[in-house]
């Protein structure tokens, strides 16, 4: 861990945050010199790169700080933003828009019924899950990985039966897509994804008693029901945004919470913050990978975060049971 | 002295038709040291959680100051009385400092941060404890003693004026249980704090508490001084276990057990 202020950290992550941004609007197909990409000649290209460089942000951002909240209310290092039934809800939604041509309409079609589908299915992981304490943090990613399962059944009946263009467009959004986001809808979730994080920093105390266990939470003058039911709303909100905006995005949520409290510690008034900055950092870069890695065929950023975040997932899983051994 | 924590006629149970506590009467004295002891199952937890609030009853009241528990709103509650669980399990890499300065939680509004008193009241949590050398090192990485000391720092930083402990010896060594019961003991007489504990270890809580109540089966069968608490008729009631009560050359009750196969 590093011992060192806020006052110096925040600057520190702002100058990163910047030079992967920048990084972001300078690569693509070919890349453009950051001198360059400024000039009136690049500013049609130059705001399709600031509409997909700004997604990535949001998006990462979004779901890094859903995973530290969802680490802290189920005080499990290894949840994630999806463990919920979230992406399982919103691949069905995305199905439902796709199959029945309602994309073609509006731009709000697949975003808006992912995110309704996404909301559904964590309503009924929230109403299946019974106990309390540990045994109930327990029965929700239970519960989750349950629903999460058959939305999955759900979407492979769906795609088993649909055509050639509908599957193509269904796996390209599975995948994680940050290209051509609506900008209405963009400024829509980044709004959204700042308000929740800052009502998360709000809680930030409360999330840190709570991820001590609910008895203890209550006996620091938190109230454990009050707060589990705040912190698992906003981050299924911000996550179910981020999916309705990019599709499903693996790993961020848990590799950017794990390389963050390695970092920083795991308070969460400060994780929170820089939750949003480095998710966005690390999906900009992820996506710049992507981009350059084969620019004749761009490949999606969900492969790549998904080839980082398979083994780091593994590493961690590894990690913890030697620490619990 | 005044009492300043008590249950009246209490009742409580997991189902109204099985009670574990049936018109339970229990109060503990301002500035006083007291132990809840008896053998498993005969429902001092109960009765601790009751006390703490964290179990509601089904029937009668926990008071606080002759105020109803659940009038105090919880920040209030916390403010005023501190509790030490068993043990604690942390998942995430906090340190020692900030494990402790969470018990200033309920003096802190949700956008204030920590004061210069909140950091005084942390430093001195951690001093009285022993564990300001520990302040930057990972809580989940430290000892069972270590890990108790500063549970009961965070405890001590919510500045309560009462301190309930469930078994605060029980992971621990004879030496750091008794030096743990030791700073108990001088908390409770320099700082005027009211301590309430749940024991397994009878003569430790005899030597240090100056009241002892024993339990069984959802009832105290004695109640006072260690000395009228402790005698061979009572232990025996309690744990259906004969004893032999010994002092040693310094006056301190020792407790005797029948090693023998057959009772």
């Amino acid at each position: 861990m590093i011992k060192t202020s806020d006052k110096i950290i925040f600057p520190i992550a702002l100058i990163v945050f910047a030079a992967a941004f920048v990084l972001e609007l300078c690569c693509g197909s070919y890349f453009i010199s950051p001198l360059e990409i400024f000039l009136p000649a690049n500013e049609a290209l130059l705001q399709l790169r600031l509409q997909r460089a700004i997604t990535a942000f949001i998006v990462g951002g979004a779901l890094a700080v859903s995973g530290l909240a969802y680490q802290a209310v189920l005080r499990n290092p290894l949840a994630e933003p999806y463990i919920l039934g979230i992406s399982g809800g919103a691949g069905i939604g995305a199905a439902i828009a796709i199959v029945t041509g309602l994309n073609s309409l509006t731009v709000f079609a697949i975003p808006g019924s992912a995110f309704i589908c996404a909301l559904i299915a964590l309503s009924m992981v929230l109403l299946f899950a019974r106990g309390a304490g540990l045994e109930y943090t327990n029965n929700i990613m239970l519960s989750g990985i349950i629903i999460g399962t058959v939305c999955s059944s759900i979407l492979m009946f769906i795609i088993s039966t649909i055509g050639m263009d509908s599957l193509n467009s269904i796996t390209w959004w599975l995948l994680g897509n940050l290209q051509g986001a609506d900008s209405r809808l963009l400024w829509m979730t980044g709004i959204s994804v700042i308000a929740g994080t800052g009502v998360l920093f709000i809680f930030g105390r409360e999330a840190n008693a709570i991820s001590l266990g609910e008895e203890m939470a209550y006996n620091l003058g938190v109230s454990p029901q009050k707060v589990i039911i705040l912190l698992l709303a906003i981050a299924s909100l911000m996550a179910a945004a981020a999916v309705s905006l990019a599709g499903i995005i693996g790993f961020v949520g848990l590799i950017v919470p794990h390389v963050l409290r390695r970092l920083f510690g795991a308070e969460h008034r400060r994780l929170f913050p820089l939750g949003l900055l480095g998710g966005g950092i690390f999906l900009m870069l992820c996506d710049v990978f992507s981009k350059v890695i084969y620019p004749e065929q761009e490949i999606q950023v969900g492969v790549v975060t998904a080839l980082i975040g398979g083994p780091f997932f593994l590493w961690a899983l590894n990690r913890k049971r030697r620490s619990a051994v | 002295m005044k009492t300043i924590l008590a249950t009246d006629k209490l009742d409580f149970g997991y189902n109204s038709t099985s009670l574990l506590l049936n018109n339970f009467n229990f109060g503990i004295a301002e500035e006083s040291f007291t132990a809840l002891i008896g053998p498993n199952g005969s429902g001092k937890t109960t009765v601790f959680n009751l006390l703490t609030g964290y179990l509601n009853p089904l029937s009668g009241s926990v008071e606080f100051h002759g105020k109803s528990l659940k009038q105090l709103s919880l920040r209030k509650r916390a403010s005023m009385m501190a509790v030490v669980p068993q043990s604690i399990n942390s998942a995430l890499p906090y340190t020692v400092y900030q494990l402790v300065a969470m018990g200033r939680i309920s003096r802190l509004s949700r956008f204030a941060i920590l004061s210069k008193d909140d950091k005084t009241q942390i430093e001195y949590a951690m001093d009285v404890m022993d564990v300001t050398a520990l302040r930057e090192q990972q809580f989940n990485c430290l000892s069972g003693g270590e890990q108790q000391r500063t549970v009961i720092a965070a405890a001590l930083a919510q500045e309560p004026k009462v301190l309930l402990l469930d078994e605060p010896t029980s992971s621990l060594d004879l030496g750091h249980g008794n030096s743990l019961m030791r700073l108990l003991r001088q908390l409770n007489r320099d700082k005027k704090l009211t301590i309430m504990i749940i024991s397994h270890d009878i003569q430790l809580a005899a030597h240090y508490c100056q009241r002892l109540t024993l339990m069984k089966d959802g009832k105290i069968i004695a109640d006072g001084t260690p000395d009228t608490v402790i005698k061979p008729e009572h232990i025996m009631e309690a744990y259906n276990e004969p004893v032999n009560i010994i002092r040693d050359d310094n006056g301190n009750l020792l407790l005797s057990p029948n090693f023998t196969d057959s009772k």
